[in-house]
């Protein structure tokens, strides 16, 4: 399949312990795929290999046929926030202008249209009226969004997401999920890395599962299940989380 | 003698060439500043500024091997050793951290006191066989810009000048690396080129700095107009143009004051030393802008908090004299909680508002008794709000009604109005003022 992201044989290892071993899979293009898996299955760790931040031991990831490495400007990547200084003066407009630095030439001045883009997704994420505030005077749902639309900028055709939902309220998850699933329309393939067992159904296509060796990749349907997630967070986790589930469901039923 | 005017600073034959070259210097430092400043490594300054000492008294050792010591202090092998030397600094630094696992500080710390060790006992070999040359070195370690000559500032404006167009042209460059390396990495960009560049330009900086502020003191002009500038703006851009400005004229006024002090003091014409001087007036100018900055100064702050807790205490106030009509002084004050003197302000601003008359007890005029009525209402609709939609329970709700009656807004109370369906009783079961009265 020349049509997708396909990643073989990827083994990633820090110092003396390995955090990825023999990953292999393929993602066709134009779907929402989840990453799963415990806290310390290597879920950012795959996504740093993938944009090179890291280097693997051995594999790598071709994207529509072509070496992920030498096709940069097609990947756009959102990091965790906490990697991020927010005491940096920076305004909220610069950060997304950002985005398409990889377009620049020469001395890397901005364009009009570069602004005007830059203006038109701020709308979109409903934050056009904070456009001049400095970065650490936003809300944690804000700076998701922020740096969504600084990798919407980028205008690549594959977006990996560190943990966008981490500490957002659900008003910011469920418009980011809007535009994520705009861009998925548009054939676009992105990747989030992701926590919460319950949204899993309803968010992605397709999920990966991963405790350092990949677990299940596949069609959401096909693949999550607790045969899978039993392997991924052991018996005891999987119990715990069923019975969360279960409870919320209840309840939420009942409200 | 009489005091020269400013513009023979730029005219004077002996003036010139300090002032001049010294602003030259503060204006490469500060930009590079603010680079350091930003990475929240400031203390790398200071270390790659002491690690020049023994480069500079190698180039001195051989500078007195060929040179004639009746010349004026050759600068080139000074220079270039000096500049060796903090580049070596550097790489040990470098190596400490990332090869040896030593904290970031730890390795600062041992690095500069390694370097300046090996230089001091260097320069104590020199003082023994030349101690001509050995006075001419002591020169670099608290700055000497009295000495400076018309060459010197051709020297120290070319080298500033690079830096400065340098880091125009790489602005955006400097922006990316230092605010997401993550992300420019991904964006397939090599960060380590940048990197060394950048380091380039700092050590540059720290050789040209060296002459007139010295070695010991170089860090402070580096951090020193950055820390100033980041009071000002919040956008990288602005934060080098309002630096560079600080460091020119902290440059300019520290000769200024080195040349005008003892002549105002003592009426002769002495200086004073023109680095520390230099180095005085940037601090100085820093905490200046620490303090009173118009958003992030301390006193702005300060006026915010006083600003907000009058109101709250005004509001007190007149919802007090609004349920009693009339009240004495001292039974304000226990209500309030205030003392005899806070009192007495909050009194004479609410009378200069028109809002209370004073006399023989405190009364509220037309207009007072409409303020005092719009926030009751706000308390009491605020209240209605928290029980009637919210379902909070009744007890719990006059302590978040008590703040929240001096932060809503005309549109919020109009909104809640609406809400509540223009609700005349309150859940304790007390009238809300009518939108009419207040």
């Amino acid at each position: 399949m020349k049509n997708g992201l396909v990643v073989k044989n990827l083994t990633v290892s820090y110092d003396h312990f390995s955090a990825l071993w023999d990953i292999n899979f393929e993602i066709s293009c134009g779907q929402i795929v989840g990453i799963i898996g415990p806290n310390g299955a290597g879920k950012s760790t795959l996504i740093k290999a993938l944009i090179g931040l890291i280097k693997p031991i051995s594999g790598g990831a071709e994207f529509c046929g072509m070496d992920l490495k030498k096709n940069r400007k097609r990947v756009a990547y959102v990091p965790q926030k906490k990697g991020i200084d927010w005491q940096f003066p920076i305004t909220v407009f610069d950060v997304v202008l950002m985005g398409c630095y990889g377009r620049l030439k020469g001395l890397k001045w901005y364009r009009r249209s570069d602004r005007d883009r830059a203006l038109q997704l701020l709308t979109l994420m409903q934050m056009k009226h904070l456009h001049k505030r400095q970065i650490s005077a936003l809300s944690v749902g804000q700076q998701q969004r922020l740096f969504i639309a600084r990798a919407l900028m980028q205008d690549a055709d594959l977006l990996l997401l560190d943990e966008p939902f981490a500490g957002v309220d659900k008003t910011t998850e469920t418009l980011i999920m809007q535009v994520l699933t705009e861009l998925k329309a548009q054939g676009k393939t992105i990747l989030i890395v992701h926590h919460d067992l319950n949204t899993v159904e309803a968010y992605f296509d397709a999920l990966i599962i991963l405790k350092t060796s990949l677990i299940a990749c596949g069609k959401t349907e096909a693949v999550f299940h607790l045969k899978h997630l039993n392997r991924a967070y052991g018996a005891k986790g999987v119990i715990f989380d069923e019975a969360i589930r279960l409870s919320l469901s209840r309840f939420s039923g009942l409200r | 003698m009489k005091f020269p005017t400013l513009i023979q600073f730029f005219t004077d034959p002996i003036l010139r060439a300090p002032a001049v070259g010294s602003m030259f210097m503060c204006l490469a430092s500060s930009l590079i500043g603010v680079i350091t400043f930003v990475q929240r490594r400031s203390l790398i300054g200071e270390a790659l500024s002491h690690a020049t000492y023994p480069g500079v008294i190698s180039g001195i050792l051989i500078s007195a091997l060929w040179c004639d010591p009746k010349l004026s202090l050759p600068c080139f092998p000074i220079l270039i050793g000096a500049f060796l030397f903090s580049w070596l600094g550097l790489i040990a630094i470098e190596m400490c951290e990332r090869r040896l696992h030593l904290n970031p500080d730890a390795s600062l710390c041992l690095i500069l006191s390694l370097f300046l060790g090996l230089g001091v006992t260097l320069a104590s070999r020199i003082q023994a066989i030349h101690p001509f040359w050995y006075q001419q070195g002591q020169a670099f370690l608290f700055g000497q810009a009295a000495t400076m000559g018309d060459v010197h500032i051709g020297l120290y404006a070319t080298l500033s000048l690079a830096i400065v167009s340098l880091i125009v042209c790489r602005f955006r460059q400097i922006e990316l690396i230092y605010f997401d390396l993550g992300f420019t990495q991904s964006l397939g960009l090599s960060t380590s080129l940048c990197h060394f560049f950048n380091h380039f330009l700092l050590i540059l900086a720290l050789v040209i700095g060296m002459r007139s502020v010295g070695i010991v003191l170089m860090s402070g002009m580096l951090i020193a107009p950055a820390a100033c500038a980041r009071q000002f703006t919040d956008r990288l851009g602005s934060m080098f143009i309002i630096s560079a400005t600080v460091g020119i004229l902290s440059g300019f006024f520290g000769v200024h004051l080195s040349v005008c002090i003892p002549l105002f003091l003592c009426k002769r014409p002495l200086h004073l030393p023109t680095g520390p001087m230099i180095i005085l007036v940037a601090v100085l100018l820093t905490f200046l802008s620490l303090l009173f900055a118009p958003k992030r100064g301390w006193l702005a702050r300060m006026l915010r908090i006083r600003a907000a807790r009058l109101k709250q205490q005004m509001d007190h106030l007149l919802k007090v004299l609004w349920k009693r009509d009339t009240a004495q002084a001292s039974y304000l004050r226990s209500e309030l909680g205030l003392s005899r003197l806070s009192l007495y302000f909050l009194l004479l601003f609410a009378k200069k508002k028109g809002w209370i008359r004073t006399g023989e007890a405190v009364t509220l005029t037309t207009h007072g008794r409409c303020k005092g009525a719009y926030i009751v209402r706000l308390h009491r609709l605020w209240e209605l709000y928290l029980t009637s939609q919210l379902e909070l329970e009744e007890r719990r709700v006059h302590r978040s009604a008590e703040e929240m009656e001096h932060i809503l807004t005309p549109e919020i109370e109009e909104r809640l109005t609406q809400l509540l369906n223009n609700p005349t009783r309150d859940p304790h079961h007390q009238p809300i003022p009518r939108k009419g009265d207040t």
